[in-house]
């Protein structure tokens, strides 16, 4: 059960003003009352005490007057109902054995009334008896007197003790208020006022100018709600930046993102740009046949229809037109060759999956690359081993994709060989790349070795990360390899390096037939 | 007689060139000999005694050691043989290359054997 912090209050005036009433209505009369009794009984003892005295001097100096004089000292008490003076005769029986005590009356005020000797007291009535004993007679003073006075005086205790329990429980009702005002009612308001701030209503405060724990509890509360709405407001606005940054942020991802494609369309342009160059001067040697070898069969046939040519001549001219038409025919399809090659890279669309002669593609993509580098710089030398797997027929590939990837792995190769011949002088290395096909049992494995500066494990782990890149600033987007591995990804192949500082590299493509 | 030697990766230069001066090979005024890379030619002249060749011509890009490297090793060890760079690669870097290497002439691809033969003939006969 829920009891409310105003009902104790009130439970606990309420039973301390019980508690008082209590004490002032029962206990405190009966004990006055008590009381009352005894001094009555005591100070009727002493004037029984006091009137046989004198009594006995009266009997004993046979001044019966006296005897008047003593019972005239009580006379004049408004309680009094009577006294009397007792005659105590002790009678022997014959043989002087044994003897009775008899009490006889030998006077009484008021005359006329009749008194039991033996009269005790009751509720109506106080009886006293004080003994005296004189060489005249023996015998007692026995007085009444009436309870009345205590009666009242009980009345009067009474009237008092309800009067004052009123005043208490007033008292007790007004502290109540008191303190149910002073406690219960800011609490409550305090309570509410909690209540709403946790619903969100920072504009709450409350007023409570007493300087008790409670007004204490107000100035927290207060100073709270303060910090609170302070707090908020430091949260909200910085939310608001928190909002911003992330606007920023966001745009900056944006920028980041077109950037990015401007970057791997840059990196297309750039392998692009290098091959062209190799290209462009490879197909020098094929068009150097084509012209050279058509302008001699031209003259060769000149030479044919000359008058002084022979048969035996003629034979010879049309065999060596023949072996150069065979040659042009030869040159003419490898300058072919070299432009679709380079046409393919330049491809922006998703190319679709046709069978390829890896193996003859691979020949094709080395040459070009070699040449590339060599374009870019004439001093470089290289040996090329091929170690291609002849069980291995057409395969199911993107070729321009695949064409991408090993040109751009074989850079690589060139790059680190290079650079190991630039940097080292071992007079035993042969800068050397190794370009080998392996028909697996459900995978066609492309490998492409060289023995050049290799690669770190530290950078290995981030080989194929995005923008990372180890040349120097300018040369390399960093996007290479990580296009490289996303091509072989969406072929559903898998790419993988393995290296040694200082020895070598190689990367193995694995596809999947 | 001159006696040339002939430096290319391309088989199909030796044909080429038969054809091109059957005439001076008929009457005896040029002898041809091939090779296919840097490291033949360099072979070959070293079993040659004495060096009756006067003039090499050589491309420059070969697999293996290139024309230039060639031109190198020939001009330090037969300062007196003539060399001349036929290329493909006719840019400015390759060219100040093989000059600073001390090559004789420098032609580029395709091959003008009208002039190569002009060039021949004045480079052998001095």
């Amino acid at each position: 059960m829920r009891i409310t912090l105003k009902t104790k209050i009130w439970l606990t005036v309420l039973s301390v003003v019980m508690m008082f009433a209590f004490f002032i209505l029962f206990y405190f009369p009966i004990q006055q009352e008590k009381y009352l009794l005894k001094n009555f009984n005591k100070e009727i003892q002493n004037l029984a005490n006091t009137v046989a005295l004198g009594v006995k001097i009266a009997i004993t100096e046979q001044n019966f007057e006296g005897v008047q004089t003593a019972i005239d000292f009580v006379k004049g008490d408004p309680h009094l109902r009577f006294i009397s003076i007792l005659q105590t005769d002790t009678i022997w029986n014959d043989n002087h054995s044994s003897y009775n005590i008899k009490r006889t009356v030998f006077k009484t005020y008021p005359d006329g009334i009749n008194i039991d000797v033996n009269q005790t007291s009751n509720d109506s009535i106080i009886v006293k008896e004080s003994s005296f004993n004189t060489s005249l007679m023996n015998g007692s003073i026995l007085l009444g007197f009436s309870t009345n006075e205590i009666v009242d005086s009980k009345k009067q205790i009474r009237l008092t003790s309800l009067a004052v329990s009123l005043i208490v429980f007033i008292v007790g009702i007004l502290i109540g208020f008191w303190l149910a005002r002073n406690i219960s009612v800011p609490v409550l308001a305090l309570r509410d006022a909690a209540n709403r701030v946790g619903e969100g209503d920072l504009s709450q405060r409350v007023n409570n100018y007493s300087r008790d724990e409670i007004g204490e509890l107000g100035v927290a509360f207060n100073r709270m709600v303060n910090d609170l709405e302070k707090a908020q407001e430091e949260i909200k606005s910085s939310n608001i930046a928190l909002a911003k940054a992330n606007d920023e942020l966001q745009l900056t991802v944006e920028n980041l993102k077109s950037t990015q494609a401007q970057l791997i369309q840059s990196e297309k342009m750039a392998s692009l740009g290098q091959l062209t160059a190799g290209i462009a001067h490879e197909i020098q040697n094929p068009l150097n046949f084509v012209n050279n070898f058509s302008e001699l069969s031209a003259e060769l046939i000149q030479e044919y229809e000359a008058s002084e040519t022979t048969n035996e001549d003629k034979i010879e001219i049309i065999k060596d037109i023949k072996s150069n038409l065979e040659k042009i025919a030869h040159h003419g399809k490898r300058a072919d060759r070299i432009v679709k090659g380079m046409l393919m890279h330049s491809r922006e669309q998703k190319g679709e999956k046709i069978p390829v002669k890896i193996n003859q593609q691979l020949e094709e993509d080395t040459t070009i690359a070699f040449h590339g580098i060599r374009a870019k710089n004439s001093s470089f030398q290289c040996e090329i081993v091929k170690d291609f797997d002849d069980k291995i027929d057409k395969v199911n590939i993107i070729p321009q994709d695949i064409n991408r990837v090993v040109i751009n792995l074989l850079n690589n190769a060139f790059y680190a060989v290079s650079e190991r011949a630039n940097n080292e002088n071992e007079p035993n290395w042969k800068p050397t790349v190794i370009v080998s096909t392996k028909h697996l049992i459900d995978v066609i494995s492309i490998g492409i070795e060289d023995n050049g500066t290799g690669i770190s494990d530290e950078v290995k782990e981030k080989i194929f990360n995005p923008f990372f890149t180890t040349k120097p600033t300018g040369e390399g987007t960093g996007l290479g390899l990580s296009i490289c591995y996303d091509i072989i990804k969406s072929h559903g192949g898998e790419i993988k390096v393995q290296s040694e500082y200082g020895k070598g590299t190689k990367f193995t493509i694995d596809l999947k037939i | 007689m001159i006696k040339i030697m002939i430096v290319d990766d391309e088989q199909d230069v030796e044909s080429l060139f038969m054809q091109r001066f059957r005439k001076d090979l008929k009457s005896n005024q040029f002898e041809f000999h091939f090779a296919f890379s840097a490291e033949s030619a360099t072979q070959y002249l070293s079993s040659l005694n004495p060096i009756d060749i006067v003039l090499i011509l050589s491309d420059i890009n070969m697999p293996g050691k290139s024309g230039l490297d060639l031109l190198k090793e020939v001009k330090s060890k037969f300062p007196q043989l003539k060399v001349m760079m036929v290329t493909a690669y006719g840019d400015q870097q390759n060219y100040d290359k093989a000059f600073s290497l001390g090559a004789d002439d420098f032609i580029t691809k395709p091959i003008d054997f009208e002039q190569l033969r002009e060039k021949i003939v004045s480079l052998g006969g001095t």
